[in-house]
């Protein structure tokens, strides 16, 4: 498999490739052996049928000028690819013809000068035929070994692109199932059936933040940016769904500046902070926590911040994979500026802070 | 009928609440205590001693798993309780325990109950083991449970061929596995039916139904065939013990 030494041209993964032997360059190599060997052959058939000297040294000669061919051929390869990966459009056609030209030549005087030793003087054919019939063959050669090279490039293009496309859908997916958690979702419906014989209140505006949760993820299709107001509906619905299960244990603490009320955000991502800030932090400790959501906004840049007992490090499962696609979700609508990170800030503290400074460039698409 | 001394184990109190809802249509079950999480579960268990655990597999600190793991012997019967999870239902695969899923459906939980009864109706229970000797020797029914990676498994002592010291824990092999087990050879040993276990050297146990063949070895020692699979060679000692007890 030739390098495609294009910049431009990002690296594919091995596993992309047909399995490696002789360096990779297997296929070459068997054109090559075979391409000659086939070459040869037929001119051996010609020449017994064709030629009046039947002189063993002729064969003999023919089979050296045949390998000198090949080894240029090799040779041709080198500057080929060298031209291809520095050169493009006519700048690479005019120095693949005047390569073809000088390899030509040298090849056509090289036979001329042979031909002396063995041919009959009416035998000998002149030096611009013989130059010309290099310069088919090479030409030939040539373009082969060029469009080759052009249509794996094409190929190994076309399937990263599918896999990029692959991988892009499979984290929408992914994001899909995650908007609202199976286990959130059942431990709900079970503490509104442990509620219903004891008390009506609370069951019945349990179902309605419930319902008011899905509503909301179902109708995130629909919009790629929510008011921060509405996002904190959504939130608090939330943890009020979860402070019916956790009770005492699930404390939470609001410092919203009523400025950032407006600013927009991705629909569910603060939820997605928070309701990791409540798996990672409050969940796992038998006291519980305080779960702490500050948001405010700074010449026009919205700070938000969701804070929870806990040590970074100490997760476990993949929340690696969350965070890479929230960030994924906020470079596609903010711009590289967007910043989401985690950080310890304190002995037993972990901050989610999210930065959108840039005006969204993708506009609302409610 | 003795009713059944039952304990619930659920970090949501509203969990456990459900569950006494539910369970009050079963008199046959007796609510003896509950626990919030695992450190809580460690101490009451042992000390109620109830013959059923509904026990939630999701819990703050550690799971249902590592209770179970922990809980000195015999382990009580378990249900577990799960409002949706692909780890458990993975290592019930490899077992017949029962669990449930929240919201629990009425009928499933009878039926759970039920096929509860078939069990213990198929192997009764030593009552000796209810005998207040501390710590209680165990019956050849009773289970320990291990845990290899996703697998875990309710095995009876008497299918299991071999106890293997391995530094604090014990190796079990039984059928092609062999997990660990979170207890010393020494403090199994105290606990284990006499009848059924005997110690091949200071590594080992063997039970003895398992036996295949006896063959002399060096120095008054012997070497035993397992079913199974296993050799296991008998110290001068415990060989001698060995021969007392067959009778050789």
């Amino acid at each position: 498999m030739p390098a495609f030494g294009n910049p431009a041209m990002p690296a594919v993964s091995s596993d992309l490739l047909p399995p490696r032997w002789l360096g990779g360059h297997r296929a070459y190599w068997l054109c090559q052996l075979s391409g000659w060997s086939c070459l040869l052959a037929l001119t051996f058939v010609t020449f017994a049928t064709n030629t009046r000297t039947t002189r063993p040294i002729v064969y003999f000669s023919v089979v050296a000028m045949f390998f000198t061919a090949a080894i240029a051929s090799h040779v041709l390869r080198a500057l080929l690819r060298r031209l291809r990966d520095r050169t493009a459009g006519v700048q690479l056609f005019l120095g693949v013809v005047a390569i073809l030209a000088v390899l030509a030549g040298l090849m056509g005087a090289a036979f001329h000068t042979a031909s002396l030793a063995w041919l009959e003087a009416g035998d000998r054919p002149p030096l611009v035929w013989l130059a010309m019939q290099y310069g088919f063959l090479f030409t030939g050669w040539s373009a082969v070994y060029l469009a080759v090279g052009f249509y794996r490039k094409h190929r190994a293009a076309t399937v990263l692109q599918l896999r990029l496309e692959s991988s892009r859908r499979e984290a929408e997916l992914r994001a899909l199932k995650a908007r609202i958690n199976p286990h959130f979702l059942f431990n709900s419906l079970n503490t509104l059936r442990a509620l219903i014989p004891r008390e009506l209140a609370k069951p019945r505006s349990a179902v309605t933040m419930l319902a008011d949760l899905l509503r909301a993820s179902l109708s995130m299709e629909q919009h790629d940016l929510v008011p921060l107001a509405r996002e904190l509906e959504t939130v608090d619905n939330y943890l009020a769904l979860e402070q019916l299960r956790l009770e005492s244990r699930l404390r939470v603490a609001r410092q919203i500046s009523p400025a950032a009320l407006a600013s927009p955000v991705p629909p569910f991502l603060v939820q997605s902070l928070v309701e990791n800030a409540v798996k990672h932090g409050i969940a796992p400790r038998e006291d519980g926590g305080e779960i702490t959501i500050e948001a405010s906004v700074h010449e026009g840049t919205l700070l938000l911040r969701v804070t929870n007992p806990g040590r970074l490090g100490q997760i476990e499962g993949s929340p690696g994979v969350g965070l890479e696609s929230a960030r994924a979700r906020l470079t596609h609508l903010f711009g590289p500026t967007a910043r989401l990170s985690l950080h310890q800030t304190g002995p037993n503290l972990v901050a989610a802070e999210l930065t959108l400074s840039a005006p969204p460039f993708n506009a609302p698409k409610s | 009928m003795n009713p059944l001394r039952t304990m619930l184990i659920d970090d949501e109190r509203l969990a456990r609440d459900e569950l006494r809802n539910l369970l009050a249509d079963h008199p046959e079950c007796a609510i003896v205590g509950e626990a919030a999480n695992v450190t809580e579960a460690l101490q009451h268990v042992p000390r109620l001693r109830p013959d059923l655990l509904f026990l939630d597999i999701e819990m703050p600190g550690r799971n249902g798993f590592a209770l179970l793991e922990q809980l000195p012997p015999p382990l009580p019967q378990v249900i577990f309780t799960t409002a949706y999870d692909a780890f458990a239902l993975r290592a019930f695969e490899v077992n017949a325990l029962d669990y449930l899923l929240k919201p629990v459906h009425p009928q499933r939980l009878a039926l759970a109950l039920e096929r509860l009864r078939d069990v213990s109706a198929a192997a009764p229970a030593d009552t000796s083991a209810h005998l207040p000797t501390d710590p209680p020797t165990l019956h050849e029914n009773d289970r320990v449970f291990v845990r290899e990676g996703d697998r875990c498994w309710f095995v009876p002592l008497s299918s299991i061929r071999l106890f293997e010291a391995n530094g604090n824990h014990t190796r079990l092999h039984f059928d092609d596995v062999q997990p660990l087990l979170y207890r010393t050879l020494r403090a199994l040993e105290e606990r284990l039916p006499q009848r059924l276990f005997l110690r091949a050297n200071r590594a080992q146990i063997v039970n003895t139904t398992f036996i295949e063949t006896v063959q002399p070895w060096f120095s008054g020692s012997l070497k035993v065939t397992l079913r199974h699979g296993g050799i296991v060679e008998f110290s001068r000692r415990q060989a001698q013990l060995f021969r007392d007890r067959l009778g050789l």
